[in-house]
């Protein structure tokens, strides 16, 4: 509005410098002005008194205009039912508690029974999806049309949804390729890695280390042939990615070239025994040996820092680590448990336990696994997976206080954990409220059983410093595990 | 009347009472916890030996707690409240205990008691002796503000920003001192204006033409028509005495509370309560002022519709009001607001013609969409017409996951192609943003 902008320019100058140039004014108002000019004490009085008349004059000029904006498009219609009332009532009151584990459980139950949320709720949730990757899908389905709709108006909610992975890992930011090449990994490992391959030329050395992690999923031999074109890239730490992905393919050259290397090694000897029974074979090492120099290349070192083993005796324990379990058996013609008993037979046998522990580890064989914790309490973190509840929840009580993170131990994220195993680790936590705080327990709430809350009280902190912080957080899991309990009812 | 939890939220007096009552509404926390169609009441086990005895009136939104804390409401009646929208079965149906009896019944004798002082008689002549004075001691505020205003134009207002906020600080305190209250709340925002933002130029010549326009319609009060005259003088900080506003013919309406808004000014709250006639269609502004140690007279509920006669104050374009009497609060099945922005621009601008006064308030406008290309945002109206859309994106992304493309009813706050939405309404609900 010029009148205005006059205004503005006289005020900014002042009425001892410039005077209000009038003739720029809509003619109609002219009179009203000369009228105020004659009226006033002064020109500030009157540029103050053209002032208060143009801010009026301002205020209701504006007419609305037909913009060439396009409307929106109208959401598509939704499928899925939306949550009633006292779900919905459920979830603010997840929200309002901030709790990602408690909102999990939401988004798991309303998932379940095929709802979708109600709409107003949906920017808080797709908020938490932008930060919350595993929740995500769930939050994703939880929102229905809606929430895909939402996504054209901010691009930090665009999911990706709907586009397959390659187009993802083709288009994608950095962080979106990794995680469609684990996806892809997932459902057509060949694939994946096909296109892996054929991108590979032309992927920065920080970005390739970063993709070849997703070829660690379904890794099998096929995967061989690229793992060793790359051996020979530029990058260090690429190699050595690519070293310890061959090292967990069980007819891998690496693999196959440390076996033969060690085989010599393994001596079984009978010792008379009846018919050749078993029972009475030993194991002897042959520590006479030299490594080739390439096999340092493997990752093999001389010095083992916790002084447990001689030089000779620690590289042997790398190399038996190298060796699939399955190799043992073919070549003892012995089984798991058979084998375990040959090297526990002497003292200088036994120490490799251990080294069969990272066998199994390393190539994730369940039933060594199994077998190793149950009578050699050798811990193989990465088949925990494949074992049943009991004795995953067995281990987790073992090891509260090794493992900060307890989904290493019970990775299942979705289920409840029994009252025995959920009240051993509040006694063990509640002796460290302050390390252990609400922090930690709203990402893991929703595995405990409502009922736990009644047994709270019975759990006394020994250090007397800390029992006050344990009451106040008491106090919280109460409330968390109150809001689980409305969860429930709800559903 | 189902309050929903943004509803009651609004309520708080604060965040952290937002933060505290959310906590409360535990069920752990609670026992005895009843309902009926006039109160809600439950225990809350506090760091006390007793429980806290919590009551809620449900049929104008009044608390009662017997905790220590001075604010209104304290966190254990929003935690009552909370509870109650999440999970009603936690509550019996049926007669009162006798502390909840007893308090409704206290309340509604109040009301009573203050119905008889309104009919009190007034003496007319002391009052008009004391506004009289008032005025002399004005007329000399008056003065010396018109000196600076004058002087601030003289010398240009570029170098403003570099006089910080002393000189309008200490003009709020003359102001203060020669009685004119309304000066003085004008003042104090061009204290507190920020000039690092773009345009300050604008909204500081704006403060000074409002003052200004106050001041110099002060000067003519005399030959002005007598609602104008009041205007002015309500403007300068004159009230009009409730108890005569109480004794004149109120309007009945079914009233929906548009949207609340609280403020402090130093040790007081003042607080915005917008109303719509739903039959007389009349926009009504309900202020209240009040510490924080005393609750308000007046709960009003964002999206609730109450019964009340509301008397005005005289004006020439009347709005301000007070609540005389109050009936039910229930929820809105409808709201009935512009037809298209034409309608409202229009209604706008007969306000200012009437009174240049009128500050901008809440209107409801019905049937608009959004458009936009995700950088600008408009409300179209039903024949297409546009204005912007002014918002954070937080409130922006709640109306767009609500409307999901489709119209609406919006309450709107702004002026000049720019507004605000404050609430909306689809499907029945009516949503605070």
């Amino acid at each position: 509005m010029r009148a205005w902008e006059e205004i503005i320019h006289t005020g900014i100058i002042g009425t001892d410098k410039k005077a209000v140039n009038t003739q720029i004014f809509s003619e109609e108002l002219l009179p009203l002005f000369e009228k105020l000019e004659k009226e006033a004490e002064d020109k500030e009085d009157f540029f103050l008194s053209l002032s208060s008349v143009i801010y009026n004059y301002r205020r209701g000029s504006f007419l609305p205009q037909k913009e060439t904006v396009t409307e929106l498009p109208l959401c598509e219609a939704e499928i899925k039912k939306h949550v009633n009332p006292s779900q919905v009532s459920s979830l603010q009151a997840v929200l309002g508690d901030e709790s990602d584990s408690l909102l999990f459980y939401w988004l798991m139950q309303c998932d379940k029974k095929n709802l979708i949320t109600n709409n107003e709720l949906i920017p808080a949730l797709l908020e938490i999806a932008e930060r919350n990757k595993e929740l995500r899908p769930f939050i994703l389905s939880c929102t229905g049309n809606r929430g895909k709709w939402m996504a054209r108006f901010n691009p930090k909610w665009n999911f990706n949804t709907g586009l397959t992975e390659k187009e993802i890992f083709d288009h994608g930011k950095p962080d979106e390729r990794k995680e469609a090449l684990k996806n892809w990994r997932l459902k057509s490992p060949d694939e994946a890695r096909a296109a892996l391959m054929q991108s590979w030329g032309e992927e920065q050395a920080a970005t390739r280390l970063e993709l070849l992690e997703a070829i660690e999923i379904n890794l099998n031999k096929n995967d061989e042939e690229f793992l060793t074109v790359i051996l020979k890239d530029k990058s260090q730490k690429v190699k050595e990615a690519a070293i310890k992905l061959l090292k967990q393919v069980p007819d891998s050259f690496i693999v196959k070239e440390v076996w033969e290397f060690t085989r010599p090694l393994l001596l079984v000897k009978k010792a008379g025994g009846l018919l050749g029974m078993s029972g009475k074979e030993t194991l002897d090492l042959n520590l006479s040996f030299d490594i080739p120099e390439h096999f340092k290349s493997y990752g093999i070192s001389h010095i083992d820092a916790n002084k447990i083993y001689s030089e000779k005796e620690f590289t042997l324990d790398q190399l038996l680590g190298f060796i699939p379990p399955s190799y043992y058996e073919d070549h003892f013609q012995m089984k798991a448990e058979q084998i375990m008993e040959l090297f526990a037979k002497k003292p200088e046998t036994e120490k490799f336990i251990s080294s069969l522990a990272s066998s199994t580890n390393n190539f994730k064989n369940g039933e060594w696994g199994k077998l190793l914790y149950r009578k050699y309490n050798k811990l193989c973190t990465s088949v925990v997976k494949d074992f049943d509840r009991e004795l995953q929840e067995e281990i987790a009580v073992a090891t509260l206080s090794d493992f900060k993170d307890v989904y290493s131990v019970l990775p299942d994220r979705t289920n409840e954990w029994s009252m025995n195993f959920t009240m051993e680790l509040l006694k063990n936590k509640s002796q460290d409220p302050y390390g252990y705080n609400r922090n930690y327990y709203k990402h893991i709430i929703h595995h405990f059983p409502v009922s736990v809350a009644e047994k709270l009280d019975s759990i006394t902190v020994a250090d007397p410093l800390r029992q006050s912080y344990w009451e106040n957080l008491k106090e919280e899991l109460k409330k968390m595990l109150a809001i689980k309990q409305q969860i429930i009812q709800s559903f | 009347m189902n309050l929903s939890e943004d509803q009651i939220l609004a309520l708080a007096p604060d965040d952290s009472s937002k933060k505290s009552g959310k906590d409360l509404a535990n069920p752990s926390k609670w026992a005895n916890t009843g309902v009926n169609e006039k109160a809600l009441w439950g225990e809350c086990q506090g760091s006390g030996k007793n429980p806290y005895r919590t009551q809620v009136d449900l049929s104008n939104i009044a608390f009662k707690c017997s905790c220590p804390s001075r604010k209104f409401p304290c966190k254990h009646g929003l935690g009552v409240l909370l509870l109650y929208a999440r999970q009603k079965n936690l509550f019996s149906n049926g007669e009162s205990p006798d502390w909840v009896k007893d308090w409704i019944d206290k309340r509604e004798e109040k009301k009573e008691k203050q119905q008889e002082k309104a009919d009190k008689p007034v003496d007319l002549e002391a009052q008009a002796k004391r506004v009289q004075q008032r005025l002399k001691k004005v007329n000399g505020g008056i003065d010396e503000l018109q000196l600076v205003l004058k002087d601030i134009v003289r010398n240009g207002i570029l170098n403003m920003p570099e006089k910080g906020p002393a000189l309008f600080t200490n003009l709020t305190k003359r102001m203060v001192d020669s009685q004119a209250s309304g000066l003085a709340v004008m003042t104090r925002e061009v204290a507190e204006m920020n000039y690092f933002s773009d345009g300050w130029q604008t909204t500081f010549m704006d403060h000074l033409s409002r003052i200004h326009l106050v001041v110099s319609a002060f000067r003519k009060m005399e030959v002005l028509p007598d609602e104008l005259a009041e205007e002015i003088k309500s403007q300068l900080g004159f009230t009009q005495s409730t108890d005569e506003l109480k004794q004149q013919e109120g309007l009945n309406d079914q009233w929906l509370v548009l949207g609340k808004h609280t403020e402090q000014q130093e040790q007081l709250f003042v607080q915005r309560n917008w109303l719509l006639g739903t039959n007389s269609k009349k926009y009504a502004l309900v202020l209240q002022f009040y510490v924080r140690t005393q609750p308000p007279e007046l709960n009003l509920t964002p999206g609730t519709l109450i019964e009340a006669e509301l008397s005005f104050y005289k004006s020439i374009c009347p709005v301000r009001a007070i609540v005389k009497n109050l009936g039910k609060t229930s929820a809105p099945s409808d709201i009935k607001g512009f037809e298209n922005w034409v309608q409202l621009l229009q209604f706008e601008k007969e306000q200012y013609s009437k009174s240049p006064f009128v500050t901008s308030m809440p209107f409801v406008i019905n049937d608009v969409k959004f458009a936009g290309d995700g950088k600008r945002w408009f409300f179209n109206d039903r024949e297409n017409k546009s204005v912007a859309v002014q918002c954070e994106d937080k409130k922006l992304h709640k109306l767009l996951a609500v409307s999901g493309g489709n119209s609406f009813s919006a309450v709107v706050v702004g002026g000049e192609g720019h507004y605000e939405p404050i609430a909306m309404y689809i499907n029945k609900s009516f949503i605070i943003l």
